[in-house]
Order: C-alpha cells, then structure tokens, then sequence
C-alpha cells in the first residue's frame, strides 16, 4: 500500500514538472520580450538594467538552464512581474485564490446538494415516471451553458426581484448567484454519474447475495450499493472540481468576482503574459493536489479498494 | 406435505423460453441434484425458487413451498422468506461477498444488527465460522474478503446462508470457482452440516460425479427441459437417455 | 433485442433536432430575412415586426437573421475543430500505439497526461490569450487541448488491432509501415474515432460559445452566439428576449447533441454486455 502512495506522488511529481515545461515553453513562445517580465515596472529601463535581466533571467545561457532558473525561481514564489502592473504577480494571486477556491467550494456544495437525491431518486425509481423527468431535467441543466444559468439568475434574482446582488464578492449573497451557476450543470451530470454507478453496482452478485441472505433491502442499498459506487463517484468528482476550476473563469468575469479566474481573463485582454502563465501553473498544480489528495483519501476510507489492486474501486 | 413442490414451472425471458414445463419435489432433509450443462436453466431454477429473477423474465405454473404458493407471492412477504425459509450458496464466492467490506459487517447487515448489540452478535458470527470450520474465527471478522483465499470464501458465503437457518438450501455450483482439492472439503462441510441442521437441499452442478456424493435423486436437465429424475444409485446403474449416459461418462 | 437496432426514442428526437439545426445552419442565406451584419441606427432594439420577426439589437440588426448565421460559426467552427481535434489524436495516437512501450511512446503519452493535467477550459484559454483573440485562434486553442483523449483511445485501439491475427499476417507476408497504417489501422479506428468525436459536439458548442462570451472567440461584427450572449447583457433589463434567444440557441443545440450522444453511449455499453 505504501509503496502504491509512493508511486501515485512520485507521478503527480511528474506531471506537475511537465506542467511547469509545458507552462514554461508557452511564456516563450509568447509574443515580445521575455526580459519585459522582470522590468515591467521600471520606466525606460537602462542598458544596464536591461542586462541585468538578462542575466536575471539567463537569457545568454542553453535554454534548459533558462528553464531550471525560472522553476527555482517559481517554487520559491517568484512569478514575475505583471506587464500592466508592474506588480509581483505572485501577491495578485495570493488575494485572488482564495476568492476562487471559496466560489469553488459554494459550487461543489450546489453540485452535491443537487446530484445526490437526484441521482439515486432516478436510480431507484428506473424507468418510472420520476426518473425520467429527472433525466430529462439532467440533459437540459448540461445543456445550458454555465454562464447561461448565471445570465438566467441575474435576470430572475437580480434585475427583475432584486432579491441578490449582481456582481462582486464580499457576502454570502454574493456568492449564492455564481455558486449555482456553476453548480447547477455540474451537478446534474455528476446526478447522471451517480445513477448509472448504483444501477452498475445494483448488478452485482453481491448485491443478489445479500438479499438472497434476508438482508433488508435499505441495508443493501446503503451497505451494497452506495458504499461501493462512492470511489468512483468521487473520483470523478475531483475531476469535476477541475472543470470548476476551469469553467470559473467565466463565471467570475460574468459576476466580476474578484478571484484568479477573472484574473486571468483580465490579463488575456491585456496581454499581459506572466499572469497568464502563472494562473495555468497554478491552476494545473491546485487540480492535480486535489486529484491526488482524493486518491489518498481513499486509504482512510476503503482501504479495501487497495487490497484488491483496483484504481477505481471496482 | 412436500417441503417444495415444482409443477410445471415455465420461464421464459423476454418471449424466448429458457426452462420448459418443470414439475419435481422435494421432501424434508432430502437432497436433490440438478445435472445438466451451463446454459440449461439450472441457474435461472434457482432463481425462480428464490424469486429473484429479472424483471424481463416470465414465469408460468407454481411453486409451493411449505404450501404456500411462491409465484406471484408479493416481495415483501417474499422478502422475509429469504434466508430464514430458503437460502442459497453461490458458485463464486469472491463476487457473492462484498468486496469493500469487512466480514463482519457482512453478517450485521445480515442478522440486521444495531450498532449496540454489535458485541453480542461477533460471538454469534464466530459461532457459525467456526460450525464451517474455519480456523481462527476472530480475526477473520475483521477481514475483507481479497484477504481471504476462494475456500474460506466459499465457507463464509455457506456460514452466511445457514447463519438464520433456512428449511432448504440452494447450492448452485458451489464448488466449480474452487481449486480441485478444496472442492471435496466444500462438498463434505455442506453435507456435515445438512445431517447437523436437518435442511433440504437442491444441489446443483455439471458434474455427476459430484452429484453422486451429495444427492438422494438427480435430475437431469437438457435445453430447459427436464429429461430424467431418478434415484441417485438408479440412474447411474441404470440411465435410461443416451443423454444422461454421456454426462456420466464424461464425469469418469 | 429490436430496441438495439432502432435508435431510442430520446436519441430520434436528438437526430431530428439536429438536422434541423444542420439544415438552418447550412441554408441560412437562403431563409435569413435581413443581412445579419447590417447596421440601422435608427431602429435599434426594436420590437418584432414582419421585416424583423425577433426584432433588431443594440445597432438595429436582425436578430433572427443573426441567430441563424450564428448556427453557422456555432456548427462550423465545432466541425473544424473536431476535424483538427481528430487529425491530432489520431496522428499522434497512431504513432503511440505503433511504437507502444519504446521511448516515442512513452514521450507522447507523457505528452497526453500533461495536457491533460490542465483543469478544464484553463489550457484553452491560456492558448487564446498567448494566440490572441479570434475565430481561428479559438479554433485552435480548443482542438490544442482536446486531441489528448483521442490519441489515448486511438492508442490502445492501435495497441489492440496489431496484436490482433490478421495485422500479425500482414506484417509476415511483408507489407509496409504506410500500408500497415492505411489498410488495416485506419479503417478499423474510423467507427470509435468517430464515435467519439460525436460524443464531443455538444462540449465542443459549449466551450467555443464561452470562450466567444468572454470576448476571446467570435469579433464584432460577427454573428455567434456567445457573443451575441455578451453584447445583450447591457440590454437585459430593458430588453430580456435579446439575451434569451441566443441563450436558447446554444441550449437547443448542445441539447440536442447531448441526446445524440447519450443514445450512442447506451448503444455501445449495449454492445458490450
């Protein structure tokens, strides 16, 4: 078991490295002058200066050098300088993360609240009436585009009853109108996730054992069925989180919610590329974390999922 | 009174007939054995005295047990008929157990322990591992079964079908997922613990040779159809299809 | 059994929606009653009338002829894009598979997990932003971060095909790499590949109208959808219908797409039962 923790963190490594290359080789490729992202803030910079960033920045030396000096450079907190501002954009994103994990945070509280009773009303009741209104209803909310339901929220909660405010952070009511855009589609698919994962896991031999055994048939579906479809489901709920993260960026500039997503949207109009490449580093590097901190979750949860060598717990 | 009477039993899955015309009985603490290849119906039998066919599936005539017709009973009732009425052993017992939960929690689901009484019911669970002679029995409550190898599975999932003492016992190929030398173990912990319990059971399997063993009478199945019903000694002396002849060749 | 051979009844009603949108999108000269770009100063954010059937927007267009070209960006961009998306995967896919367990395939696959690796639309955005704002440019920061899943499932298809007899055959009586690819890959890939990629039209709508809402797909004055979604925002307390059609636009299609593509996938965990 421990060996299989060592091997999970030791590809994330991995991957985040890759990231980091992939990220790195982007900030290159875009336009302008990479030496632009250290003397942002300085107006009309010297020769000197300007050979100072150079070195800063290793620009004479083989480019993979150039690479190692940024990464230490990042892992230490070190993001360049904004080309609008001229500020660290580390600081920026320091104050505009939080925002974005607490809007992530409300969305997967939506997500869950919606997809739970839906997806196993639906499972339940197969081929009644209610679950195919519930079906229905799934294929519509994935539909719709998330900015769509925000759109829609502002229209009904906002413009027309005034009952939630627009735009900004702050409040709890500021936070109600982007929550549910997010998580009303997210949450619908993750309902249609879970339906089929009961209805796969009611299949099981098991199951057909414990009610051959004279188990009560709320035990089986609780200690059967859920039980056993719960890995997966949160498996592809961290995946989920990873759309979120990705999808917020529209979401927060719908609301102008001041988090890292419309960040980022603000510096692409801006051009301003050290932003752009530190908000996809950052983001890729959050999602991987919570993808791997989901998978060790795993051995508080069903160790067993481990004894049998399964990913997924199947 | 026989213990479960079958008369002309017809399933069908969605309009294609899968058993034809089926009428046996069974007295109390007699064994009968279902021979017949895979695909004949001897699963789907099972099922159907159970009552845990599929939805798709129709089934036609009447199955008494103890009197009381099992066809068209209502799941409910149904429901608490299974277990303590009749009970079954699975041929796999690695996909009849959970695998992401312990053993014990297993058999509380089972008796439908409470949290409180969790104490009380472990001495009864060792109990009923250690009458299928598993060694050990403490520690493999707090087992999961991919800790286990497929003959103490195949203990547990009987301790597990005995544990509410049932009047007839299904066991459907208990031993073909097993490794050739645990199968006679299985086959003699099952009969051992018919003379100690005094149940009726239906013994089903491909092997004839293993059915010789356990079964007063045997019936043979073909196709869904039932093609012979004798007493165990008789038939083998004695088959009257050619059928039958060739089941007990290839078990020799 | 005659359930899997006619398409259910969610997934009819998907096809149906489809052509149409396919047909209104291809013929939208033909039945657009004004010029989706002409401007009118003077009837701005009118009411429906018999020369504008949905009325006109913020600079007197029509929008009912706008909705209608925008079909046309909506599925013709997500067409290309699933083209593009497509050629990448299989390209790269193909080179995986054949090369499975040697270092071009270890470095590609290394390839896939990192593009992979990026959350959502971020890998996307991040493109458009370095590329620009731009139909084109969007183009390709959709199919840019989407080929990942393909080459994965063109891999192991690849994978699985050669070690299938008949590759195995060919191999011995001497066919070449190329004609290996064409004859035998290609054919045998086409039926999942696409499947995929069908599976993938509805995301594919979604994503391009996003990124349009955020003004990094579609420019003024083009007619799409998500744009029209953006220019309508300022209007949506005086005029609310001006946001809801394109909204209802871009909902219908993905919807109908989406029943498209759950119909397949119900037909292919059929098949595989």
């Amino acid at each position: 078991m421990t060996k299989y923790i060592i091997k999970k963190i030791i590809t994330s490594l991995l991957v985040m490295l890759g990231v980091s290359i992939l990220t790195f080789g982007m900030g290159r490729l875009a336009p302008g002058d990479p030496v632009d992202t250290v003397l942002a803030g300085t107006q009309n910079p010297t020769a000197e200066e300007i050979a100072s960033a150079r070195a800063y920045l290793g620009l004479d030396e083989p480019i993979v050098s150039q690479y190692f000096k940024w990464l230490s450079r990042a892992l230490s907190g070190d993001l360049g300088l904004s080309f609008q501002t001229g500020q660290p954009v580390s600081h920026e994103l320091a104050v505009r993360l939080p925002q974005t994990m607490i809007l992530t945070l409300g969305s997967v509280i939506v997500m869950l609240v919606i997809a739970f009773p839906l997806g196993i009303i639906s499972a339940l009741h197969r081929g009644h009436f209610s679950d195919y209104t519930i079906r229905f209803f799934n294929v519509l909310a994935i539909s719709v585009p998330s900015f769509c339901i925000g759109i829609l929220l502002i229209l009904v909660l906002g413009v027309k009853h005034k009952w939630l405010p627009v735009m900004g952070n702050g409040s709890i009511k500021h936070l109600i109108m982007p929550s549910l855009a997010i998580g009303i589609g997210t949450g619908a698919g993750l309902a249609r996730l879970i339906r089929s994962q009961i209805l796969t896991h009611m299949e099981a031999e098991h199951v057909t054992a414990a009610r051959v055994f004279g188990v009560k048939s709320s035990t089986i579906l609780k200690n059967h069925v859920l039980k056993n479809a719960i890995p997966p489901i949160i498996t592809n709920i961290g995946l989920m989180i990873g759309g979120m993260l990705g999808g917020s960026a529209i979401i927060e500039t719908l609301f102008s919610w001041q988090g890292a997503g419309s960040y980022a949207v603000q510096a692409i109009y801006a051009r301003d590329y050290p932003v752009i490449q530190a908000y996809a580093l950052v983001m890729a590097v959050i999602y991987i974390t919570i993808n791997i901190l989901i998978e060790l979750s795993y051995f508080v949860t069903v160790p067993s999922v481990y004894l049998l060598g399964g990913r997924d717990g199947k | 009174m026989p213990y479960l009477e079958l008369k002309n039993v017809c399933i069908s899955y969605s309009g294609s007939a899968v058993i034809n015309d089926i009428s046996f009985s069974l007295q109390k603490g007699e064994t009968i054995g279902i021979a017949g290849e895979s695909g004949c119906g001897k699963s789907t039998l099972a099922k159907a005295v159970l009552g845990i066919l599929p939805k798709n599936a129709d089934i036609t005539g009447s199955i008494k047990y103890c009197g009381k017709e099992l066809i068209g009973m209502p799941e409910k009732e149904f429901a608490k008929l299974r277990g303590g009425g009749i009970s079954m052993v699975f041929q796999d017992p690695s996909a009849a157990l959970n695998p992401v939960r312990k053993i014990k929690h297993q058999f509380y689901d089972i008796f439908g322990t409470r949290r409180s009484a969790r104490k009380s019911a472990d001495e009864k669970i060792i109990h009923f591992l250690r009458l299928v002679h598993l060694q050990a029995p403490e520690t493999i409550l707090n087992r999961y079964p991919a800790q286990l190898s497929g003959g103490m599975k195949q203990r547990i999932v009987i301790a597990m079908a005995i544990c509410k003492a049932p009047q007839l016992l299904i066991a459907d190929e208990p031993t073909s997922a097993l490794d050739a030398e645990i199968r006679l173990q299985i086959i003699e912990e099952l009969m051992s613990l018919k003379k100690h319990l005094g149940f009726g059971m239906i013994y089903i399997s491909h092997n004839l040779a293993e059915l010789s063993k356990v079964a007063d009478s045997i019936l043979v199945m073909k196709n869904g159809s039932l093609i012979e019903c004798q007493k165990t000694a008789e038939l083998f002396a004695n088959p009257r299809q050619t059928y039958t002849k060739e089941l007990i060749a290839a078990a020799e | 059994m005659v359930n899997r051979i006619k398409p259910a009844a969610p997934m009819l009603i998907g096809i149906v929606l489809a052509v149409f949108l396919i047909i209104l999108a291809l013929c939208a000269p033909l039945i657009a009653p004004n010029d989706p770009l002409k401007v009118a100063m003077a009837n701005t954010l009118q009411k429906p009338s018999a020369d504008f059937p949905l009325g006109t927007d913020q600079l007197g267009r029509c929008v009912l002829s706008r909705l209608l070209y925008g079909a046309r960006t909506s599925l013709g961009v997500t067409c290309l894009v699933l083209l593009i998306t497509v050629f990448i995967g299989t390209v790269i896919g193909t080179v995986s598979g054949l090369f499975a367990g040697k270092l071009p395939d270890k470095l590609l696959t290394a390839f896939c997990e990192i593009v992979l690796a990026f959350p959502g639309l971020i890998l996307a955005l991040v493109i458009s932003g370095l590329l620009g704002p731009g139909i084109v440019n969007v183009m390709l920061a959709i199919a840019l971060v989407s080929w990942a899943r393909y080459a994965r499932v063109v891999r192991s298809l690849v994978i699985s095909i050669r070690e299938a007899d008949y590759m195995k055959a060919a191999k011995v009586s001497g066919t070449d790499g190329l004609h290996l690819v064409t004859r035998h890959i290609l054919p045998n890939i086409g039926g999942a590949v696409g499947t995929v990629a069908v599976t993938d039209i509805g995301s594919t709508i979604l994503k391009f109208a996003g990124l349009s809402f955020i003004g990094l797909g579609a420019q003024a004055p083009e007619a799409e959808w998500g744009m029209m979604i953006n220019e309508a925002r300022l209007y949506m307390a005086k005029m609310p219908e001006l946001i809801l059609y394109p909204i209802l636009a871009v909902t219908i299609s993905v919807f109908a797409f989406q029943l498209i593509s759950d119909g397949l996938r119900d037909r292919l965990d059929d098949k595989s039962q």
